[in-house]
């Protein structure tokens, strides 16, 4: 039987507890052991002891042990003995052809070397036995993932721990990166005997290669920012290009950016970036808050001053008619007067009551002048 | 024990060892060479069940022929713009002709050897004919990777095609500075970065202040109509005013004068004012006498 089973990825699963009782367990183990080593030790002892004692006694031959066995074996036919174990031999050698394959792998039968077969399904089937032919079984349905920059818990085993992977952007600056790959196996025939090199490793070559080429090609800022999406799906199209060129029936399902990331102490540059972004808008938006406040307050103000026009107008226009109607009011009544009577004291009248009114408010002097006469008054202020 | 049985057995043997020493399987993952004393012969390279002249005669050499990737050690290289840069890269090759393998690098490690030899003197002669800024930018046009790394391809294989073996590809791992330098690049990311944080924020002050700018215009533009349209109203109603006084007025000039005298008086003469009346005004006419 030579049923490669390729790729094992081992999960350890040892824990503390399981640890502790194992070390207890052994250790009653010991103990009962050295019992029984300590009591074969003084079986030994007695029993040679006793074949010295039967040596002394010859010429005894029902007691040797020799004896003893062929006759214990002496109904058996040594000959039928032979063929049926030579029968067991090939019967059970040429058993030895039957393989199973379990539901999501592929067997690929080989004849010589030659691949007779290369789609075996699941179940359990027959082969010539080895060396004529051999069987390889491939899982094609497990999804793997690989990590670049990362290292995943399944890969403990197996991978040395990974260095920082870092790449040159077009516009010169470093960057770090941690993806992850998730790959699948298309073509177990091309998996199993194209390439020589382990699988998580070509894809982690590849990868890095890959992001070499494309990160050499983009803006710092599309990366970090809007490029995200596409680096990944460029990286995802470019390395299964390269692995067709292999031919290593490798699929890559998916690439995932972990991180993508300036190194250390420059990403509190980049991200001040990002604040200085987050400032521009605020000042501006701030700005735009005083434009929204100003202009309302000014339409306001000048709708006020508009409608304050409009009152003075309409108090202008409206006083001037509320006088002139007066006056022409009392412009007919006069006019109306002067035409019944020759003498229209209605004139008098009205300048009496505003002398009345006046008077009654000043200081007066009356001077009592002959008619005719001139008077000249001075007034002193002190 | 009868002497057929022995020869029967001893067939038997014989049998066997005649298989093992005469026939040999060729997987499909692998070139078989057959030597003889040590001298290839020929190659086997077709999957399947062979033979040849039994050991010590001949013999067998097997090669893997998948593909196979080597990692060369990290290298320092001066780009044409001298430029030091770190590569690793990596070239992913096969066996094509086993007995020139056999017979020039004997096995994987001297092939190794070689390619690790060849792969590095080619990438040295590309670098320095490519300036760093053609290899990595941002200008697709300008970009000449590919074409260095295909021309690399091209050049190692031309070398290792005596030896057997195809290269499919050289590709690079890494491409970036070396660790001293790394620190200035750093700073220069840095100072980059501070450029473009200034740049944001005064860009945001700029625009702001021209937003305000905009507004203050607007609010004084807006007030400067609104007092035009203010004063425009304000003349409409005095100019109205006008006209209905003049209307009135001008229908007896006298009386109107009269009137609006009487009106004065009686807002200018207040309670401050002295007023001197001499006993013949007309105000007094009948204080004197009460004559007709």
């Amino acid at each position: 039987m030579e049923e490669k089973k390729v790729l094992v990825e081992s999960n350890n699963v040892s824990k503390k507890h399981k640890e502790n009782l194992a070390v207890r367990d052994l250790f009653f183990e010991m103990m009962n052991r050295l019992d029984k080593v300590i009591l074969g030790f003084v079986q030994k002892a007695k029993r040679l002891i006793g074949f010295f004692n039967s040596l002394s006694q010859k010429n005894d031959p029902d007691n040797s042990a020799v004896s003893d066995i062929r006759q214990a074996f002496s109904h058996l036919n040594l000959k039928l003995l032979g063929y049926a174990s030579v029968g067991l031999i090939i019967f059970f050698y040429s058993l030895s052809g039957t393989y199973i394959v379990n539901p999501g792998e592929v067997a690929i039968v080989k004849l010589f070397g030659q691949v007779t077969n290369n789609n075996v399904g699941e179940g359990i089937h027959y082969r010539l036995p080895w060396p004529v032919s051999t069987a390889d079984i491939v899982n094609i349905s497990t999804i793997r993932r690989e990590g670049i920059g990362i290292m995943l818990p399944e890969h403990k085993s197996i991978h040395s721990s990974p260095e920082i992977v870092q790449f040159l952007t077009g516009d010169m600056n470093i960057i770090d990166i941690q993806a992850v790959a998730q790959y699948r196996i298309k073509d177990a025939q091309a998996y199993l005997y194209n390439v020589s090199y382990p699988p998580y490793l070509l894809i982690n070559e590849t990868i890095r290669s890959v992001i070499t080429e494309i990160g050499g090609n983009m803006k710092v800022d599309e990366i970090l920012t809007i490029g995200k999406e596409r680096l990944q799906s460029l990286i995802r199209s470019k390395t299964q290009k390269i692995l067709d060129q292999y031919q290593h029936g490798l699929e890559i399902v998916g690439i995932t950016l972990n991180k993508v990331y300036p190194p250390g102490d420059v990403a509190q540059a980049f991200r001040d970036v990002s604040d200085a972004k987050q400032d521009k808008e605020k000042t501006i938006n701030d700005a735009r808050g005083y434009q929204n406040t100003v202009i309302p307050q000014a339409r306001g103000e000048a709708n006020r001053l508009f409608r304050k026009a409009e009152a003075y107008k309409s108090d202008v226009m409206n006083r001037a008619g509320g006088e002139a109607n007066r006056f022409e009011s009392m412009l007919a009544e006069y006019k109306n007067g002067e035409k019944m009577y020759p003498e229209n004291e209605t004139r008098y009248r009205l300048y009496m009551e505003t002398m009345e009114k006046v008077m009654g408010r000043v200081n007066k002097y009356m001077l009592d002048v002959k008619e005719g006469q001139k008077l000249n008054l001075k007034f002193f202020e002190n | 024990m009868s002497i057929r049985k022995i020869l029967l057995i001893a067939v038997i043997a014989v049998g066997f060892g005649a298989v093992n020493l005469i026939f040999f399987q060729v997987d499909l993952t692998e070139y078989v060479v057959v030597t003889q004393f040590g001298k290839p012969v020929r190659a086997v390279t077709d999957p399947g069940l062979n033979w040849k002249l039994p050991d010590p005669i001949q013999s067998i050499q097997r090669f893997d022929n998948r593909l196979t990737v080597f990692l060369p050690n990290k290298a320092e290289f001066l780009t044409k713009d001298k430029k030091n840069i770190v590569v690793e890269s990596y070239p992913a090759w096969k066996i094509t002709n086993p007995i020139e393998f056999l017979k020039t690098v004997k096995d994987v490690s001297g092939a190794q050897a070689r390619l690790s030899d060849i792969v590095s003197s080619e990438l040295g002669v590309a670098f320095g004919k490519y300036d760093l800024t053609s290899l990595v930018t941002t200008n697709k046009k300008n970009m000449k990777l590919k074409e260095m790394m295909d021309g690399i391809t091209r050049n190692s294989n031309e070398k290792v095609k005596d030896y057997g073996i195809l290269i499919v590809d050289v590709r690079l791992k890494v491409l970036s500075f070396p660790e001293k330098n790394k620190l200035s690049v750093f700073q220069r990311m840095r100072a980059e970065r501070e450029k473009i944080a200034r740049k944001y924020r005064s860009e945001g002050s700029e625009e702001a202040s021209k937003i305000r700018a905009e507004a203050d215009k607007e609010k004084t533009i807006i007030l400067s109509k609104a007092y035009e349209k203010a004063q425009m109203l304000k003349g409409e109603g005095d100019a109205g005013a006008i006209r209905i006084y003049a209307d009135a007025f001008q229908k007896d000039p006298e009386f109107y004068k009269f009137l609006r005298s009487l009106q004065a008086y009686e807002k200018f003469i207040d309670k401050n004012t002295t007023a001197i009346l001499p006993t013949d005004s007309e105000l007094l006419k009948y204080f004197a006498s009460p004559k007709k």
